[in-house]
């Protein structure tokens, strides 16, 4: 009779312990790149005090500082890092402006693969988590009404009362199917679970659209017309909502204000077709600001 | 993905399949013909029933197996006496187990738990109790199939719209496209089919996978009808369907008697740990994804597992292998060392004659194990060569597997030259041979996960070295893709200890080879005591005696090894080396370095004449003329095998057989002792087997 070689193998670990198991104490593993990281010593890290457990717990201190962050924003529609001529040609947006938490640099790129298309879900609260200071400071950016200005002096704002709901850019039916999720989705029901806002399922997609990077500009401005559709029951459930909440700093009869979210915004005019059909559908004023993830 | 399943009545009995495409299915059961492929099938079914709803792949999956259990359960409890099957009563009820084994499913996916002792089959769900009394109802929440010669009765033509479904584009049916073209489209069906069950012989696939595969094979037509070739080769029996990640079987009872299903990742053998639950868009509910092997795509609940099966079966002794053992090992121009070894294993290889081809997909295989045991400089790959040469007469498929893929690169020439008729495929993340099949599959570790029961003959190299050493998955996917009886070999200068044990008690067999292929012996490591590299970078000294001996290693033109415990002290040691030795081709390396390779190469080119490191460089790298320092030798880091590894760096070539090797520490301690022990036994045993070199002396002394 010979050893199993089941048994052996499975005892290994035990046996040998080899340098890299002895340099990383197993849990604490960077999602990112896989190497091993020390948590207390990352979270001390300087500027990242704004960052969420989770995320400090995530990633590692390398990989946490890498992350480049849009703080200084050039273009006050688009939210671009640099002045830009998507919004010089093409002033007129449907949307309010747009802002993003990131700039799409190739380390970003490398992330939002690995959570698109390679389908780890783990990144989900992660990206979203990364949110939550962009969110902060365009809500602090929202312009001032004069009924609750003295409001806001006397506390922090809460996100919640600026608000009326969180939506999100959809993908096609066949997509979510191969995929599995949709990015924008989880990222909007991220961020609506945290501040407490609806999630509405507003928009719908019409058809496959081919990938985008294959295209000209105004190709692209051209397609994006007439993918997005509308789900009446969505928007109804915005203004029942919004209307049953008194504490809001505005009044839901002037305009409903919502929030749309989507992974990456390159030229917007994924954005700006969402928005156009949200506005043309709702008879109701709207005022829509887009938050992204990622500014290419 | 979402799969149908349906029931087919076989000679009076009753059974339920899952299907991704179930035109095929359809037409395989009440027809079988496939042109001028003649009939496939030679068990056509009376009349069959397909549950229209689309069902999770996973819980489709189970409901097939819901099926079996409860018709063997009650065909136990109804002993002799046969369920009363025949006409529309038999489907009646076989319509109503299958609707009450979804439901089953539907509950299991649900989280809620079966008890053990409910008959689950015999209650029916609420709304299984309102179809009870209407035939109708039933029968409209499926499509019935019935051969032509009950036309009459279901009214049914639908088989006739088969072409409509049938791969090769063609949409119309059998009376527009006329029956020649009808025809075309089965036989293309059928082509497609039997080379996709080819190439798919021995590898598991995720559906994406597959896709490729079928694609590089047979072409965009076949990749395009993909779920119809796989449900026809899986018909066939060539292909087995299943989720990814899927319950296996025997789940055991929890302590209040419930039966707990554990889910597993059916390519990587993770548990529920390393599973990660999400909502899923693909099936619509909640599905459990794989966390541990989403390196090589997302194996999930609902993601298509396509495994092969292997149709071919090697010969145990066939005439080409009428030359003994020993004329065969003539022509490798081997060591008497690596000769009395390769011949040792090449029996073993040959003695047991393979089992037959297996038709039961879950029944354990179990591989049979070969120890061998080659000091570092052995020659291990020359006595590798006639094992594959073995295996590739008698018709069989070798793979050898190592942790490391600059080790698999740098193997893919040998191999080719010492197999110039055989076919080669080197696999590693990114390889161009990613679809391609082979005689001799070169591979990563991490590679086996993509095979299935594949190989006849398994060698798997550097068993101890990380990453496989403790990765389950790997050791799982080594198991796995070894063809039931296969005989696997394992390579290993410093085994672990546990396989040294079965090796010495007779409990696995080995062979050991005790000696370099030289023929010189190990050199013996000089044990200094020195302090601790801390100390040393502190007080920027190095020991006179290190100093001393460092000089001497480059004035006779060596090349140093100086390994290190901590990355962090390798740049520090470097310029401190630098200074003391005035020397300025000192440089460091570790895992952290992106330059790593290009100081390698300049080392090897000798521009680089002192290398400080870590035990990244404990193996592989193989310097001529070179001499081992290790510092710190009794820190935690550097066990038995490893300090064995570091020190069988040294004197690997012919040309300088007598390097020098040192272990600096403050205390002598076991992993040391034992390090040397190690060296010293090989080298005894080398002597009295009369292997080495007779003007050889003793190696170093002490
Ligand atoms: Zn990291
Ligand atoms: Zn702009
Ligand atoms: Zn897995
Ligand atoms: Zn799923």
């Amino acid at each position: 009779m010979k050893a199993s070689p089941l048994s052996w193998l499975q005892r290994l670990p035990a046996a040998f312990a080899t340098a890299a198991q002895l340099l990383a104490p197993r849990s604490a593993v960077c999602l990112l790149c896989g190497k091993p990281h020390d948590s207390a010593r990352s979270a001390a890290t300087a500027g990242q005090a704004k960052l969420t457990f989770q995320l400090r717990q995530s990633l590692c201190g390398a990989c946490l500082s890498a992350i480049p962050w849009l703080t200084r924003i050039a273009c006050s529609r688009c939210g671009r890092g640099i002045p830009c001529d998507d919004c010089i040609r093409s002033p007129q947006r449907t949307f309010v402006c747009n802002r993003s938490a990131v700039r799409y640099n190739p380390a970003m790129k490398a992330m939002l693969a690995l959570y698109k298309y390679r389908g780890n879900e783990q990144l989900a609260p992660l990206l979203g988590d990364m949110l939550f200071p962009v969110f902060e400071a365009m809500t602090a950016e929202l312009p001032l009404e004069v009924s609750t200005a003295a409001k806001r002096k006397a506390a922090m704002r809460n996100p919640a009362d600026y608000w009326d709901a969180i939506t999100y850019v959809p993908v096609s039916t066949e997509r979510a199917r191969e995929r599995g999720f949709n990015q924008a989705e989880q990222l909007a029901s991220h961020l609506a679970a945290h501040y407490r806002l609806p999630l509405v399922h507003v928009l719908l997609r019409a058809r496959h659209s081919e990938k985008q990077s294959f295209k000209s500009r105004s190709e692209r401005m051209r397609d994006t017309k007439a993918l997005f559709s509308f789900n009446e029951v969505g928007l109804n459930t915005i203004r029942i909502l919004s209307s049953a909440s008194s504490e809001k700093s505005h009044k839901v009869s002037e305009f409903i204000r919502i929030l749309l979210i989507d992974d990456i915004y390159t030229t917007g005019s994924t954005a700006e077709a969402c928005a156009q059909v949200l506005k043309q559908q709702a008879q109701a004023p709207l005022e829509i600001y887009v938050l992204t993830w990622a500014r290419s | 993905m979402k799969a149908q399943v349906y029931i087919v009545e076989l000679g009076g009995e009753w059974e339920a399949r899952l299907t991704i495409n179930s035109e095929v299915d359809k037409h395989y059961w009440l027809v079988g013909s496939y042109g001028h492929y003649g009939n496939l099938n030679g068990k056509l079914a009376g009349t069959g029933w397909l549950m229209k709803e689309e069902l999770p792949l996973g819980d489709a999956c189970r409901v097939v197996e819901l099926w079996g259990t409860a018709s063997k359960r009650s065909r136990e409890n109804e002993q002799g006496s046969r369920p009363a099957y025949a006409g529309d009563k038999g489907l009646l009820q076989a319509i109503r187990l299958l609707l009450a084994c979804s439901e089953e499913a539907r509950r299991e996916a649900a989280n809620v738990v079966e008890t053990t002792n409910q008959r689950w089959w015999q209650r029916s769900g609420p709304r299984l109790r309102e179809l009870e009394t209407s035939k109708e109802s039933l029968l409209s929440l499926g499509e019935l199939w019935l051969t032509q010669g009950h036309k009459a009765r279901g009214g049914s033509r639908r088989e006739d719209q088969l072409a409509g479904h049938m791969p090769g584009g063609m949409r119309a049916n059998r009376e527009e496209a006329g029956d020649q073209q009808f025809d075309r489209g089965l036989e293309e069906l059928a082509a497609w089919t039997l080379l996709a069950a080819d190439v798919m012989q021995g590898r598991a696939l995720l559906r994406s996978e597959a896709h490729a595969l079928l694609l590089r094979a047979a072409g965009p037509g076949a990749a395009a009808g993909w779920s119809g070739v796989l449900q026809l080769a899986a018909l066939l029996g060539r292909v087995r369907l299943g989720g990814s990640v899927a319950a296996g079987a025997g789940g055991r009872p929890d302590a209040w008697r419930r039966r707990r299903r554990e889910r597993r990742c059916q390519r990587c053998g993770s548990g529920e740990a390393l599973l990660h639950r999400t909502a899923c868009a693909a099936c619509g509910r909640e599905c459990a994804y794989c966390t541990a092997c989403i390196g090589m795509g997302r194996s999930r609940e609902c993601e298509l597992l396509v495994t092969g099966q292997r149709s071919l079966q090697v010969e145990s002794r066939p005439p080409v292998l009428q030359s003994s053992v020993e004329q065969r090992l003539v022509k490798w121009g081997l060591s008497p060392a690596q000769s009395a070894a390769a011949a040792k294993a090449l029996n073993f290889v040959e003695e047991q004659a393979p089992k037959p081809v297996q038709t039961n997909w879950d029944e354990a295989s179990v591989a049979r194990d070969f120890l061998l045991w080659a000091v570092t400089g052995a020659g291990k790959t020359e006595m590798i060569f006639p094992l594959v040469e073995s295996v590739l007469l008698r018709g069989g498929r070798a793979l050898i597997a190592t942790p490391r893929r600059d080790v698999v690169i740098e193997l893919d020439p040998r191999i080719r030259k010492a197999f110039p008729d055989a076919s080669v495929v080197t696999l590693y993340g990114g390889s161009e041979q990613r679809w391609e099949s082979g005689d001799i599959t070169l591979a990563t570790t991490h590679q086996l996960l993509r095979f299935y029961r594949g190989f006849d003959l398994v060698i798997v190299d550097e068993l101890d070295a990380f990453p496989f050493v403790g990765d389950k998955i790997l050791h799982y996917a080594a198991d796995k893709s070894c063809a039931p009886g296969a005989a696997r070999l394992l390579l290993s200068a410093t085994p672990p200890s546990e396989l040294q044990r079965a090796a010495r008690r007779g409990k696995l067999q080995h062979a050991r080879v005790p000696v370099r292929y030289h023929r010189h012996p190990l050199p013996v490591p000089k044990l200094y005591q020195t302090p601790t590299v801390l100390q040393m970078l502190q007080q920027r000294k190095l020991p006179v005696k290190l100093q001393a001996a460092m000089l001497g290693s480059l004035k006779r033109g060596a090349q140093l090894f100086v390994f290190v415990q901590k990355i962090a002290q390798t740049e520090p040691m470097a310029a401190m080396l630098r200074n003391r030795l005035q020397h300025s081709f000192v440089e460091a390396t570790s895992s952290q370095d992106a330059e790593r390779t290009d100081k390698v190469k300049r080392f090897r080119s000798r521009e680089i004449r002192v290398l400080v490191t870590t035990t990244i460089l404990e193996r592989g790298v193989t310097i001529p003329k070179s001499d081992v320092y290790i510092l710190d030798a009794d820190g935690g880091l550097f066990d038995e095998a490893s300090l064995v590894q570091m020190a069988g760096r040294a004197g690997r070539s012919a040309d300088d057989p007598f390097g020098q090797v040192y272990f600096c520490s403050r205390e002598r301690n076991r992993a040391q002792l034992s390090a040397v022990r190690h060296i010293q036994t090989m080298n005894r045993m080398a002597r009295k087997q009369g292997f080495l070199l007779p003007t050889s002396k003793g190696g170093s002394a002490k």
